[in-house]
């Protein structure tokens, strides 16, 4: 009887995820030392999310998703069968049947990711929650929007060089393909926008989605600590005074022709930037119409919460420590900062150069807002503007950069797709 | 390098540099459009009453006393040009003063005193 209880708690036991953490700690490359240390960082992650307050809304779902996945036998995810061309048909289409009768829960919802449905639900929901209003009442700013996505270009060439010269093991396949659409990804990270990096990504290079999703949120929950030293470096005080001529009051007839227009512009020339442009818009058409304030409410509150749950915890599942700890991950994360830094430079510098044509009427704090991250960064521009002159406004005026920047990642998302999809 | 078999690591990064030009002039070009039909929808939707141009006010509102109160001076300037109907860049709040007493705080405290008796 006795024995027959301790051979069953043995058996048990040895079932158990302790076990298996321990009895392969150093065994499989490591298995139980990774697991432990992916276990970690997913506790670091919660600290950072719940504690430090970093994008708790995306940064908590994914630190779970993190930690639920890494725990050994329990099954509720296999990136492989997304990635590994062992378990995709013919190296390269994913197989339906295997997910549906082998994937476990967060399997299933990361079909959401991979088909490329809900990055694209979120910006219906932003769109229904942005007004576009600063940006039509001045339309230059809208270069700003574009300026600001310099660090998404710098950074893809960066990461180019790297991989060609075999450092961190970008396109470790050996071809130039994997070199460009992994350099893609990581460029991405630059338009400060999560669900373009992770739409981007998830097509391009979706072995590396977990990091450049976690390297994205980061940034831009730091945002306010990254920007201000740049904005102080690069423009002058007297720059910074600059107090900007109030916007004009904007009709509801062009902010209901706005997103027409944009849909219109945008996908006739980027067509792979239809899913993204096109929700987006339909969102803030959705809003300014003003005859549908049911769907406004649902898109922009209960639809963007579950989606965000389901988008976060199935990210944070992919990160694996086989894919997560490796070099690749530390240079994501580099290379990252670097794609936000010159995406600030990028906007600043052509908000000096606005500055100068205009004869001094546009304060080139507001460039820094070009990186998309809204309101975050037009709030930096306004709390920088108004260290110089408290009784300067910028908000409104940093605005309008601040929603380009949305449209302009999103183009640059096309341009990416378009090219190495 | 044996790991790359099927390119030249010039070619790769001329390509590459190709791309990244392509990218930044197609980005400002979409956005280039999108300005001037915006500017182009402004002309036919624009608001039909010409807004008048505000004066540049300049109220007043008493003496100085904190160095520090940015947020509040921030604060001021929104009321003041919010209930005139003008906007903030054309009003400067030179200095304020925070005012002790006045009747209500006088009653206050004849108040307390009273409920002592």
């Amino acid at each position: 009887m006795l024995t027959n209880l301790i051979d069953g708690f043995g058996a048990f036991f040895a079932k158990t995820g302790v076990a298996e953490i321990f009895t392969k700690l150093v065994a499989d490359d490591f298995y139980g030392l990774k697991t432990l240390v992916m276990l970690a960082i997913a506790c670091v992650l919660l600290y950072l999310a719940i504690v430090k307050k970093f994008e708790p809304l995306l940064l908590l779902p994914i630190a779970f998703g993190m930690l639920i996945a890494n725990l050994p036998l329990g099954e509720v995810m296999h990136p492989e069968f997304f990635i590994d061309p062992k378990y995709l048909i013919d190296g390269h289409d994913l197989d339906m049947n295997l997910i549906f009768h082998k994937g476990g829960l967060l399997d299933l919802l990361y079909l959401g990711v991979k088909l490329g449905i809900y990055p694209p639900l979120i910006f219906l929901g932003i769109g229904c929650m942005t007004d576009f209003g600063p940006l039509i009442s001045n339309p230059k700013s809208i270069l700003l929007g574009a300026a600001a996505q310099l660090g998404v270009f710098i950074t893809f060439i960066g990461a180019i060089v790297l991989g060609v010269f075999g450092i961190g093991g970008f396109g470790a396949d050996g071809t130039a393909e994997t070199i460009f659409k992994e350099a893609a990804s990581i460029g991405i990270i630059g338009g400060a926008d999560g669900p373009t990096a992770i739409y981007v990504t998830k097509t391009l290079a979706p072995g590396l989605l977990s990091a450049i999703a976690i390297a994205a949120y980061s940034y831009m929950a730091l945002i306010p600590i990254i920007q201000p030293p740049f904005m102080k470096m690069i423009t002058t005080k007297q720059e910074r005074q600059i107090v900007m001529e109030q916007l004009r009051p904007v009709t509801q007839k062009e902010k209901i022709l706005f997103p027409i227009i944009v849909t219109l512009v945008v996908v006739l020339i980027v067509p792979d930037a239809a899913p993204l442009v096109g929700m987006l818009m339909l969102g803030n058409l959705i809003k300014e119409s003003g005859v549908a304030d049911r769907l406004c409410k649902t898109a922009q509150n209960e639809l963007m919460n579950i989606v965000t749950i389901f988008l976060g915890i199935t990210v944070g599942a992919t990160a694996k420590a086989e894919t997560f700890l490796t070099a690749k991950t530390i240079l994501i994360i580099v290379l990252g900062l670097c794609a936000f830094c010159v995406s600030t430079i990028g906007g600043l510098l052509f908000g000096k150069i606005m500055c100068k044509v205009t004869g001094g009427k546009v304060n080139p704090l507001i460039g820094s807002a070009g990186v998309s991250a809204v309101p975050m960064a037009a709030r930096v521009s306004q709390k920088v503007g108004q260290e110089e002159n408290p009784a300067n406004f910028l908000l409104m005026h940093a605005m309008g950069p601040n929603v380009a920047g949305v449209i302009g990642s999103a183009v640059a998302a096309g341009v990416f797709l378009a090219l190495f999809a | 390098m044996t790991r790359y078999v099927d390119f030249e690591p010039a070619e790769v990064l001329g390509e590459g540099l190709a791309y990244t030009v392509m990218g930044i002039c197609i980005v400002f070009l979409i956005l280039i459009i999108i300005m001037f039909v915006i500017k182009a929808m402004a002309l036919f939707s624009a608001p039909a009453a010409e807004e008048k141009k505000e004066e540049p006010a300049a109220p007043v509102t008493e003496e100085v006393r904190e160095e520090d109160g940015f947020e509040l001076i921030a604060v001021i300037t929104a009321a003041v040009a919010a209930s005139m109907g003008t906007s903030a860049s054309s009003i400067r709040v030179r200095s304020y003063k925070k005012l002790d007493g006045g009747a209500w705080n006088r009653a206050g405290r004849k108040d307390l005193l009273d409920n002592r008796f």
